[in-house]
């Protein structure tokens, strides 16, 4: 710190030194006493080192300033907010600098967030308007029974597509829809279970269900009934034929948890620890249709509300998906 | 034809110590001209804020704010000066007149610094000084006038070099009700025989009524915006009323 404050003033410092030396030297050459030309060099000496003293004391608060001011705040580029502007032409003259280009990705920052919600805005119009459309299209009739089964396993798939994408766009800012509600886990059970009984029926998939009727959890019911939703549609679609899903939940002094488990393909232990990344759908052939977002919306959401969600397989026997609903007490007194 | 003063995603943070406050709040909103735009809020809502940034008082973090197709940001130090004296007028809630000039004087000010010929200069001071009915009090000094005379002598002064934008903070703070009243008419004649466009930051609601156009601004954004359109001032007035109430200003109205 020292070494860098003498180097910043080395020129000055030389020429000084330049000056003086000059000023003895011509002082003896006209014959000045030489304990005089010592005393001189002594006062000149003592009042350098005080003044340069004074100054790296002074430098050195500066620094040691700004320094914590910078390491205090959230968003650093907002330093020149907070600072004076210097009174040294030359810091001013960097101070204006940092303060125009920060000025100027600040603004680019609102324009692009403007841009991208102006573009998420749309895009949740778009989703909207489509359903209407589909909707009408599930409701024509033909005679053709089997067509028309068809059709509307079509229409299921379409709109479990969309509502995927809507909840991906809101899951950037789930806190701004986010409603803790006391919610009744064997009701959303059977919900879910009634949305897919189609696809359950036509596989003939076994279910055992275990559900404590009185077991009630705090959470956002929308998010919560998407996440357990897709769990669900994952199982029916890697479960063979006749295949087992059971659901059960199991309680203790501190968290909810509820397991829901098929006896499917299963998941490699290579792929297990992957499966939440975004876009991640695995080697095993049955997945080539997935797209890869529903489990990550799933985790992303389930983190961002504070509950904890869990994978466990063994390729070729089972896949437990577990959901774990922490147990605030502040949640149960305030909503009771 | 393009809008006189266009803000875009202004923001401004102040800040002490490490703690930032947030004044501003990506503020975007357009002025055209002629208008006579109010921006209400209440105390610590960014609308004096606002008006600092506009009137290049003070910069912002970011955003742009294009007065007459130039961003005032970019405005560098030597320019800016002049480029508030061609393109802004002021009218504070204190006067800010001189006292050692005569009313005629402080309203001819800027143009004397501006090199104009006397003769006109003298011109325009009536025009102006007579339009806005202080004709007669041009030979006085401030301070043996009224302070309803004084503000319309700002005013005057605002307006004398028809600049692009003329801004008013609070100019009916230090007046009693009659003067203004007065004042506030003052305003609406500049606006409509001059087409001045005026940008009026208040928090009196009677003082809004007059604007055709009111922005109303909460934590630094804008809450809303009701236009006069064809409303005669009374419903106007009440319908600021109404917002008032839900933006929870400072007003016993309710």
């Amino acid at each position: 710190m020292l070494k860098k404050y003498l180097l910043d003033r080395a020129c000055v410092l030389l020429f000084f030194m330049f000056t003086n030396s000059f000023a003895i030297l011509f002082l003896k050459l006209v014959g000045t006493p030489l304990n005089i030309l010592y005393l001189l060099s002594l006062i000149i000496l003592i009042v350098g080192i005080t003044f340069l003293s004074i100054g790296f004391i002074r430098y050195h608060l500066k620094y040691k300033k700004l320094r914590d001011i910078v390491e205090g705040l959230d968003r650093r580029y907002l330093i020149t907010e907070i600072l004076d502007r210097p009174a040294n032409s030359e810091a001013a003259f960097y101070y204006d600098l940092l303060k125009s280009a920060n000025r100027d990705m600040v603004t680019e920052l609102a324009e692009n967030r403007a841009e991208y919600l102006d573009y998420r805005e749309f895009i949740e119009e778009w989703i909207h308007e489509m359903k209407t459309p589909l909707t009408t299209i599930s409701m024509l009739n033909t005679d053709d029974v089997e067509y028309q089964k068809k059709l509307k396993r079509q229409f299921i798939k379409l709109s479990d597509l969309l509502d995927m994408s809507l909840y991906y766009i809101r899951s950037n800012t789930l806190e701004k829809d986010y409603q803790v509600q006391k919610i009744n886990l064997a009701g959303l059970v059977h919900q879910t279970i009634l949305k897919e009984k189609d696809r359950l029926l036509v596989k003939n998939i076994v279910l055992n269900v275990d559900c404590d009727e009185d077991t009630f959890v705090y959470a956002d019911e929308k998010w919560i009934a998407f996440i357990l939703h897709q769990i669900m549609l994952n199982a029916i679609q890697y479960v063979d034929s006749r295949g087992e899903i059971s659901i059960s939940e199991c309680e203790d002094v501190d968290t909810v948890r509820l397991m829901i488990r098929d006896n499917g393909c299963g998941i490699s232990a290579a792929d297990l620890p992957r499966v939440f990344e975004k876009g991640f759908t695995g080697r095993n052939k049955k997945r080539d249709k997935a797209s890869g977002i529903g489990l990550y919306l799933c985790k992303k959401s389930a983190d961002k509300m504070g509950i904890g969600l869990d994978i466990k397989s063994r390729e070729g026997e089972y896949t437990e998906v577990t959901i774990c609903f922490p147990k605030g007490r502040f949640h149960r007194e305030v909503l009771d | 034809m393009e809008p006189i003063l266009k803000v875009q995603h202004l923001e401004k943070y102040y800040g002490k110590g490490s703690v930032i406050t947030k004044a501003l709040d990506d503020v975007s909103f357009q002025v055209e001209e002629g208008e006579f735009l109010g921006i209400m809020g209440a105390s610590g809502s960014g609308k004096s804020t606002l008006l600092n940034c506009v009137s290049t008082i003070d910069t912002p973090t970011g955003g742009k704010i294009i007065l007459n197709g130039r961003d005032v940001t970019r405005i560098s130090d030597r320019e800016i000066a002049k480029f508030r004296r061609t393109n802004l007028g002021f009218v504070f809630q204190e006067f800010n007149l001189l006292d050692t000039l005569t009313v005629g004087e402080n309203i001819g000010l800027s143009l004397a610094i501006n090199h104009i010929d006397k003769d006109k200069v003298a011109h325009r001071v009536r025009n102006i000084s007579e339009i806005l009915g202080i004709g007669d009090i041009l030979d006085k000094f401030p301070y043996e006038v009224s302070g309803g005379q004084r503000q319309r002598c700002a005013c005057a002064r605002a307006l004398i070099n028809s600049p692009s934008l003329i801004m008013a903070d609070e100019p009916t703070g230090a007046l009693d009700s009659h003067s203004s009243m007065l004042l506030l008419d003052t305003l609406v004649k500049m606006n409509e025989r001059y087409r001045a466009t005026i940008l009026l930051v208040t928090h009196d609601i009677f003082s809004a009524s007059f604007c055709s156009r009111v922005l109303f601004l909460r934590d630094g954004k804008i809450f809303t915006e009701i236009v006069r359109g064809n409303k005669d001032r009374k419903t106007f007035y009440n319908e600021i009323i109404d917002i008032m109430a839900v933006l929870g200003g400072e007003t016993n109205a309710i």
